[in-house]
């Protein structure tokens, strides 16, 4: 498919066109999985991915350098995210492995109690009563955005995406630790 | 819980989050009212957000153009990060390491700037390259490294099950590439597993090369006293005593921690079972304390009620317990014992002779391709090691060794010195196995005992030789009684290791007793007695007394010519010391005739050396007889065997020319001017050699006239002493540099020590020398303003791009090396 098309797409996703998500989601998906599979290869006990990097390659790979706004490499970026962790939970349903992203596993701490499935779980769980901190989180593991990206991409303030983000770390420690309380 | 409640929760929650911890619990109460159950759970998840915080990464963000995505590990001095250059260019992802704030002085940043540029031309397949330095906008220097995916070698290796010998492969590559840094003035200092990792193709790759000098130069441990705790700063099992004592720090700290690295990938342990101790234990355990032997640690295991530790360390190594000690004893637990020596300069000189000598015993120690025949004079030692292979030979454990000692004598002459190191390591270990083992066969440790003195006095170690011999004797007195041959060639060897020291009084007058004694011994014609009369003939000699030499040697020439067969060397033998006689007793034409009918034996004989020494003795005499044509005529000959024999120029080449000069010289011809004062250091150097070469006699002669054509010369060859101010790190031609108010000879670095240990002058001068040496290297010789000392194998400058030291350890280069004494002392 030629660039233009996907950056077609992926403005069309971002005016609110729903069904541009669909075909742009096949793309993105395909081209990520293919490059995380060859990281997750080499895989070891503890090791950790970096999403960022995966997701980066990919964007260069199906759209290149040319003329693409950041707006559209933002919007990339998300669906990158949503993609990056649907193939690691798919990857550790498979294998049960731990191998998750190098941000998660900082962050979070939880490279020895837990596995990309219990933390999609809780993400899972955290999206529904905290939609936008469900987001922050995902953008940040999966999609390895940092907090201005963050903030510019969901339209709030870095402090609000700092606040938020603690707020779901909290909520997610708090989830991992017990997840029947909240 | 509701929804409504949920959004209370995150709320409350924001809000509190921003507010002093002090002041958060009356707002979170004010906030929830009456409302328990949001209360708790704001409370518990504010608990929570605090112990994150306490944990969460202060990292910046960025790090130039490197994005951070988390922690890769931490030092005692650093942080590292995994770093991702994402600027849209290419995605470039590479270990940043992050100073500790705490340890930034104003010190630490200074040296920072000056050395990364050193540390980023680094260039070597087995080091992980630092591709940038800088500081972050808040001041952190940062180094950032080539991100390496790999693990620890010693987990590597295990996990791999690798054997003895891919390990030692392996390790090799590690030596190589420290010795690769040290020539590049680098020394890592932190050399550790952690900080060696290999990756999933088996390439071993170094990380932080040169950072653990950059970051604390002088705060690892003071004055004796640690500073800081252990654990902080130094990783004890791989620290060396200098660097516990604090003092300076240099590549043979490397070679120290590689023979730690080594132990451990043999054994899984350190030699001092370090872990195992309390920490006040430690320092006089690497202080003082004996390193175990690889193969003894083994054995031990076995030993042991629990056999287990022994088959788990065999099998990680794919072998059986048995087997992997019978791997370890003998080369593996010398190399080792070397390596670990307390005393920096006893190491190996350098990382690379480590991994050669570790090559050669993977190559199942197989002979030096590059032999020649032996040097003049030697007879007695090539005794002396058939005498040690053959008393090996009946003990088994020991062939190696002894197989070691006949590769050494067989090496070439440029390989002589370097391995008479390694043999020297051997040695000792040697030493000690028969201690023990012979304790109760007195008369197979007498005769090991021989064997080591001979070696020691072929290394050039005379104090070594005399303790060994002396101890000989002693335990051949006790054996045989006062009255026995034995007990003669004992005080003989003796008398040559003192003549060697120079001490003739001493070797006069045990030449003598051994004479007696075989007179004694041996009624009528015997080979014996011309032996002991030849040796006292020398130093009679030596001494200024040919009158009295001259008997000894008719009766010697004479028994022998009638023991021997005609044609037998030692025959020629002979003939030459008496020739030496009666030349200098002012009979040119008698001294020509003997020295003809020695060098036509030795024409008949197959060492080429010798018949070269006995050509350039005839010249000599022919020359004094003014048969100048004909004299020239064998010093072409001599020449041309010189250069088949070692190629080119060497010390040898310069004796034949040191022949003509001098033969013109008692001629009164007229030498070119120029000649004249080089004359006098070329000889002295000559006479130097010569004595070790076993020839103390034309030694001793040379050197004396070396004096008389010295004085009063102001010597030519000497670059003066000059303090220029080192501009630019350059250290003027041959010349001393001056910083810091401390000179500093130009060629510095000494088997891995640094001379001029001005830390201030790290890599500077150093640099200059190897530039202006380096360049000027003839065929392994040291030009002028080198400092080369052979006999100790200590120091040794300028000369040779060190550490790669043989180059200038030469042992037929003694005029160098004189020239290199008056010049850098």
């Amino acid at each position: 498919m030629a660039t233009r098309t996907l950056t077609r797409l992926l403005a069309d996703w971002s005016q609110g066109d729903g069904e541009a998500l669909d075909r742009l989601a096949p793309l993105v998906y395909g081209k990520l999985r293919q490059l995380a599979s060859s990281y997750l290869r080499r895989e070891r006990p503890g090791h950790v991915l970096e999403t960022r990097a995966l997701v980066n390659e990919a964007f260069l790979r199906l759209i290149g350098q040319s003329h693409v706004s950041w707006q559209n490499r933002s919007h990339f970026f998300a669906i990158a995210s949503l993609m990056m962790r649907r193939i690691l939970v798919e990857h550790a349903r498979r294998k049960r492995a731990l191998c998750l992203p190098i941000e998660a596993a900082a962050e979070v701490g939880m490279s020895e109690a837990s596995d990309v499935l219990a933390l999609d779980e809780a993400l899972r769980q955290l999206s529904i009563r905290h939609p936008q901190a469900g987001k922050i989180v995902e953008l940040r593991f999966f999609g390895g955005l940092n907090e201005s990206e963050i903030a510019e991409m969901l339209g709030i303030s870095v402090p609000t995406v700092k606040r938020r983000w603690r707020f779901a770390r909290a909520w997610l420690y708090r989830y991992l630790a017990a997840p029947a309380t909240p | 819980m509701t929804p409504v409640d949920d959004r209370r929760i995150a709320e409350i929650f924001e809000q509190a989050v921003d507010l002093p911890p002090a002041e958060r619990e009356v707002f979170v109460e004010r906030a929830c009212g009456d409302d328990s159950t949001v209360r708790r759970e704001v409370e518990a998840l504010l608990a929570l957000d605090a112990e994150a915080e306490a944990v969460a990464p202060g990292f910046p963000e960025r790090v130039g153009p490197y994005r951070l995505a988390g922690k890769l590990g931490e030092g005692g001095m650093s942080e590292v990060f995994l770093g991702l250059r994402d600027d849209g260019e290419f995605v470039r992802r590479v270990a940043v390491k992050l100073i500790r704030r705490e340890l930034l002085t104003a010190e630490t940043m200074r040296r920072f700037e000056t050395e990364r540029q050193i540390l980023a031309s680094l260039d070597h397949p087995s080091i992980a390259r630092l591709l940038d330095a800088g500081r972050t906008e808040d001041g952190v220097p940062y180094f950032v490294m080539e991100y390496i995916e790999g693990e620890p070698i010693d987990l590597y290796c295990d996990r791999h099950r690798l054997t003895v010998a891919e390990r030692l492969e392996i390790f090799r590559q590690v030596c190589l590439a420290v010795d690769f840094a040290h020539r590049n003035l680098v020394v890592h200092r932190d050399i550790k597993p952690g900080n060696i990792l290999v990756t999933e193709a088996g390439q071993p790759k170094l990380l932080d090369f040169g950072i653990a000098k950059l970051l604390n130069p002088d705060l690892m441990i003071r004055g004796g006293e640690p500073t800081v705790s252990w654990g902080r700063f130094l990783t004890p099992e791989y620290a060396s005593p200098e660097q516990i004592l604090g003092k300076p720090i240099t590549s043979a700290a490397d070679v120290y921690a590689l023979g730690v690295l080594l132990f451990k990938l043999l054994t899984g342990a350190d030699p001092y079972r370090l872990r195992e101790r309390p920490e006040p234990e430690l320092q006089p355990l690497i202080l003082t304390a004996e390193p175990d032997r690889p193969s003894a640690f083994v054995q031990r295991a076995m030993k042991r009620a629990d056999p287990k530790t022994a088959r788990d360390l065999a099998e990680l190594r794919s072998t059986t317990p048995r087997a992997l000690a019978r791997a370890l004893a003998g080369d593996l637990d010398a190399v080792t014992a070397k390596a670990l020596r307390k005393e920096p300069q006893n190491r190996y000189l350098s990382a690379e002779q480590m991994a050669e000598d570790l090559r050669r015993h993977i190559a199942g120690g197989r002979p030096v391709a590059a032999s020649r025949p032996g040097l003049p004079g030697r007879g007695w030692l090539a005794a002396g090691v058939a005498l040690a292979l053959a008393l090996a030979a009946v003990t088994g454990a020991l062939v190696l060794q002894s197989r070691r000692l006949a590769e050494t004598r067989a090496m070439a002459e440029r390989e002589r010195a370097r391995a008479a190191e390694l043999s020297a390591s051997f040695q000792r270990v040697f030493a000690e196995h028969f201690r023990q083992d012979f304790a109760e066969q007195p008369e197979i440790q007498a005769n090991l005992l021989m064997a080591l003195g001979q070696s020691y006095y072929q290394m050039g170690l005379f104090d070594e030789a005399a303790t060994s011999i002396q101890e000989n004797l002693d335990i051949r007195r006790q054996m045989f009684g006062s009255e026995h041959e034995k007990v003669a060639e004992s005080l003989t060897a003796l008398a040559l290791v003192d003549a060697a020291k120079g001490d003739y009084d001493g070797a006069k007058a045990l030449h003598m007793k051994a004479l007696e004694l075989r007179r004694k011994l041996h009624p009528g014609d015997s080979l014996e007695v011309t032996e002991s009369l030849i040796g006292l003939a020398r130093v009679l000699l030596v001494k200024g007394h040919p009158p009295h030499a001259e008997p000894l040697l008719l009766e010697a020439v004479k028994t022998r010519e009638k023991l021997l067969i005609e044609g037998d060397v030692r025959i020629a033998e002979a003939l030459t010391d008496l020739g030496h006689v009666v030349e200098q007793l002012g009979s040119p034409s008698a001294a020509e005739h003997l020295f003809d009918r020695a060098s036509t034996i030795y024409r008949r004989s197959s060492d080429r050396w010798q018949l070269a020494v006995s050509f350039v003795n005839h010249a000599g005499a022919l020359f004094q007889l003014g048969r100048r044509e004909e004299g020239e005529k064998l010093l072409r000959i001599v020449a041309e065997i010189e250069r088949e024999q070692c190629g080119g120029e060497s010390a040898n080449l310069a004796a034949s020319l040191i022949h003509i000069a001098s033969a013109a010289d008692s001629q009164s011809c007229q030498m070119p001017r120029l000649a004249e004062p080089h004359l006098s250091y070329l000889l002295l150097g000559l006479g130097r050699a010569l004595t070790e070469l076993g020839d103390p006699i034309q030694g001793g002669e040379l050197s004396k006239r070396a004096k008389v054509a010295r004085e009063p010369a102001t010597p030519p060859l000497l670059v003066q002493p000059v303090s220029v101010p080192v501009t630019g790190g350059c250290v003027p031609d041959g010349g001393f540099a001056e910083r810091s108010g401390r000179p500093c000879c130009s060629g510095v670095i000494a088997g891995g020590t640094t001379v001029c240990s001005d830390p201030d002058d790290w890599g500077n001068t150093w640099r200059t020398c190897r530039h202006i040496c380096g360049s000027r290297l003839v065929n392994g010789c040291v030009p002028r303003g080198g400092v080369t000392d052979f006999l100790r194998l200590t120091d040794c400058c300028s000369g040779a791009s060190l550490p790669r030291s043989e180059r200038c350890l030469n042992p037929a280069d003694s005029i160098t090396y004189r020239t290199c004494v008056f010049t850098c002392r």
